[in-house]
């Protein structure tokens, strides 16, 4: 691709992503002053303080993947050992790397909230320069917290017989800490209507700012905080000292802790095998087996892929569990929702309610994305089997659905039974999340089988390099930003009811459904048509 | 019975032809050795035999069915092991094997048994629980060669089978060709190993730049060259002759 359409290329990936922002930003700005009647600080204030919290909680998240799959999962680990380099600078280029990753998260994340602050808040000279030394240091001190800690964790690890075991452990450990912070994150931002909330609020500030190392100034954070200049200089050197021996530390348990840490698992433990009936499937089940079996064995496809499913699951069931179980009015508020749901609730908003969520969880899952691609160094032999190729390949498509659905079923029909919504209701919103699933997962897998990835020598190549991935992203932003967009204003707009609206939206997912059906069939036969020429 | 018929490939972009047009008959209950130099065409032929390629003309036939318009039928009577063994590595040795077999058509029972005895042959009884990626590559090999045995083909085709193999995993798989071929079927396989070939085959094929040079026994080939020796050096004078 030439430099020209690469530039006009990731032009129109920003502008397609300030789209889907902006779609975001302009209901809020419309709406603020209704919703500063509701909150007593400034909007602008407000948001950069929730900004601050999610872009930490994110940059920890981020901060450990990245650490992790780029510092342990790469597979070329043990062939640079052998070589003459610097290991202090291999070190610090991997570090650079997962700095250079999480800061692209967190400026992403921080643009819409930025983009209140300057519309609502007093802007001030200060106040920007605090936004800016935030977001570039705050990763940096997250990264050094993150060596020390997941440096000492995989220097241990490596240690261990049962590497598979372990590496299973430690990625449920990233649910842990994730799933921690963001219910911490929800008890604080619940209680902000409660007598004590200011004070919870500063507290989980001041943790923030500490970390961030910067120092808000009073007449900017609306006399909410005060700090000291030195006291936060002092801080400040403290944290690029502690920063510099993180780096020392990582460098000597890090290559302990990674080298061998690639093989395949272990072989001491395997039994002869009793003459028992073996399992009859037929050949798109073995695919279907065959692609969760990648998958979750494999930590590179896992992470880019159904994580996003599983710590949205994890983290909603905690919150729902927080709620259920430990606030004292769960009852009461469960029962006015119920006779709200009664009064008011029809199939149509149903449909629309699943709908505007199905269509934005499209988002969290890649795997699809690279379904094709994946099967690179396989495709001879696939070509090789007397099977019908496309037919059994509809396996593997059939994993992602499925994990898609079970994600949207959680978040959408375990509610629903625990309010106890009607049956039709439910059935109903099970349908449209059919259609929904058949639609978008069709999206990703036939663009990976009309641009496969066939060259990668890595898994962290074709996860990341693949053309198929950023084209899902972007058909993905224009998927959320047609459908959600669409009904707004077609709502808001030219006032149309909101059933019409909702059986409109089933209409379009009925017709791009089968559309991407002919596609994928044309498709797949083609890709593997095009493999054996 | 293999026929070639006018086969031959040019990638797409490439000038010159990787396997130049053939015609070609294999005939069954024989092991013959596929030699060549590196590039010289050896993995394409084979992989348009095993339907992994579309000949760029012509056809194979594989027992009478085209690999073109009938590949599930042709298919079917094939056994092919390919350069590289890495493939389906999150699956166990168990679990691939059992892949085969469904892919193969094998009855549950047959296919027990058939894994059972593979296992026992290929010292891999207590490996069959582990994850493909956690074995060597020698093991790696062999798994491939069982899945491929496990429907008793007909037609055994094998790429570059002995590369990274330790003695005993060769000597096993040398041993399972003669055994195959006991049975009244065929062994076609690709090799670098020229003493293997000349010790194994009844027959001999011999690839330069996308041609046959030669197809026949190798005392035939001997009696052409009576002042070479071994088959190493007929090779080489063969194909200087030919380049």
């Amino acid at each position: 691709m030439s430099k020209l359409k690469r530039g006009l290329l990731s032009l129109l990936i920003v502008v397609i992503i300030l789209g889907v922002f902006a779609s975001i930003l302009v209901p809020v700005l419309l709406h603020a002053d209704e919703l500063q009647e509701l909150i007593p600080w400034n909007i602008g204030i407000l948001a950069m303080m929730i900004c601050f919290y999610l872009t930490f909680i994110l940059a920890i998240i981020s901060a450990i993947g990245f650490t992790f799959s780029s510092g342990y999962l790469d597979k070329n680990l043990d062939n640079y050992s052998v070589l003459p380099i610097n290991k202090r600078e291999f070190v610090i280029a991997k570090l650079a790397l997962v700095y250079y990753n999480v800061i692209s998260l967190v400026i992403l994340i921080s643009v819409p909230f930025i983009i209140i602050y300057l519309v609502f808040a007093k802007i001030s000279l200060i106040g920007i320069l605090a936004i800016i030394i935030y977001t570039f240091t705050m990763p940096l001190v997250v990264i050094y917290f993150v060596t020390i800690i997941l440096g000492t964790l995989m220097y241990f690890v490596n240690k261990v017989k049962n590497k598979a075991l372990a590496k299973n452990v430690l990625f449920s450990l990233f649910f842990i800490v994730a799933f921690g912070l963001y219910l911490a994150f929800v008890i604080t931002m619940s209680s902000l209507g409660e007598d004590n909330s200011l004070a919870q609020v500063t507290f989980i500030v001041e943790i923030i700012q500490k970390v961030g190392v910067f120092f808000f100034y009073s007449d900017w954070a609306s006399n909410l905080l005060i700090y000291e200049d030195i006291k936060n200089l002092l801080l400040m050197m403290v944290v690029f000292i502690g920063g510099s021996i993180s780096i020392l530390y990582f460098e000597k348990v890090y290559f302990k802790g990674s080298l061998g840490f690639n093989e395949g698992g272990i072989r001491s433990k395997s039994t002869l095998r009793k003459n028992s009936k073996l399992p009859h499937y037929s050949m798109t089940k073995w695919f279907f087996i065959k692609e969760a079996k990648d998958i979750f064995k494999t930590g590179t496809y896992f992470f880019n892929s159904v994580m996003g499913n599983i710590l949205i699951v994890v983290i909603y069931l905690g919150m729902m569990g927080y709620y259920y179980f430990f606030q004292s009015d769960t009852a009461s508020v469960s029962q006015e929702i119920t006779t709200m749901i009664n009064n008011y609730l029809d199939i149509e908003i149903i449909i629309i309610i699943t709908i505007v969520i199905g269509t934005f969880f499209t988002l969290f899952n890649n795997g699809a994305a690279t379904i094709f691609s994946r099967e690179a160094k396989s495709l001879d032999f696939i070509n090789s089997l007397p099977l019908k190729q496309s037919r059994a390949f509809f396996g593997k498509v059939v994993f992602h659905g499925l994990v898609e659905f079970l994600t949207l079923f959680i978040f959408m029909i375990i509610p629903m039974l625990v309010l106890k919504i009607s049956v039709v209701y439910i059935i109903a919103s099970i349908l449209v999340m059919f259609l929904i699933i058949l639609a978008t997962i069709l999206l990703p897998v036939c663009l990976d089988l009309r641009f496969p990835n066939l060259d990668w020598e890595s898994e962290t190549a074709v996860v990341k390099r693949s053309k198929s991935i950023w084209m899902t992203m972007i058909a993905h932003l224009i998927l959320i930003s047609l459908v959600l967009g669409g009904c707004a204003a077609l709502y808001f707009v030219l006032d149309i009811d909101y059933k019409i609206i909702s059986y409109l939206v089933v209409g379009y997912y009925v017709i791009m459904s089968i559309v991407m059906i002919i596609i994928y069939r044309k498709l797949i036969d083609a890709a593997f048509k095009k493999v054996r020429n | 019975m293999i026929e070639l018929k006018n086969i031959s490939k040019k990638y797409s972009g490439a000038a010159n032809y990787a396997v130049a047009p053939t015609d070609l008959i294999i005939k069954p209950g024989k092991i013959i050795g596929f030699i060549g130099h590196n590039g010289a065409g050896k993995s394409t032929t084979l992989k348009m035999m095993t339907g992994v390629l579309t000949p760029t003309t012509g056809d194979v036939e594989i027992n009478g069915y085209s690999i073109i318009n009938e590949d599930r039928k042709a298919k079917s009577d094939l056994g092919y092991v390919p350069d590289n063994p890495d493939v389906f590595l999150k699956l166990t040795g168990l679990e691939y094997l059992n892949f085969m077999g469904t892919a193969y058509g094998v009855e549950r029972e047959v296919l027990n048994n058939r894994i059972d005895e593979l296992a026992n042959k290929y010292l891999m009884s207590d490996k069959l629980n582990d994850l493909i990626d956690s074995y060597s590559h020698g093991m790696r090999q062999k798994i491939v060669v069982m899945g491929a045995l496990v429907h008793e083909p007909k037609i055994l085709i094998l790429d570059e089978p002995l590369t990274g193999l330790d003695p005993q995993a060769s000597r096993l798989l040398k041993d399972s060709m003669i055994d195959h071929v006991a049975k009244g079927h065929t062994v076609l396989f690709s090799t670098h190993v020229l003493e293997v070939a000349e010790k194994l085959c009844d027959e001999i094929l011999i690839i330069n730049r996308g041609k046959i040079i030669y197809q026949g026994t190798l005392s035939d080939l001997k009696a052409q060259y009576q002042e070479s020796e071994s088959l190493e050096d007929i090779f080489f004078a063969i194909t200087n002759e030919n380049d």
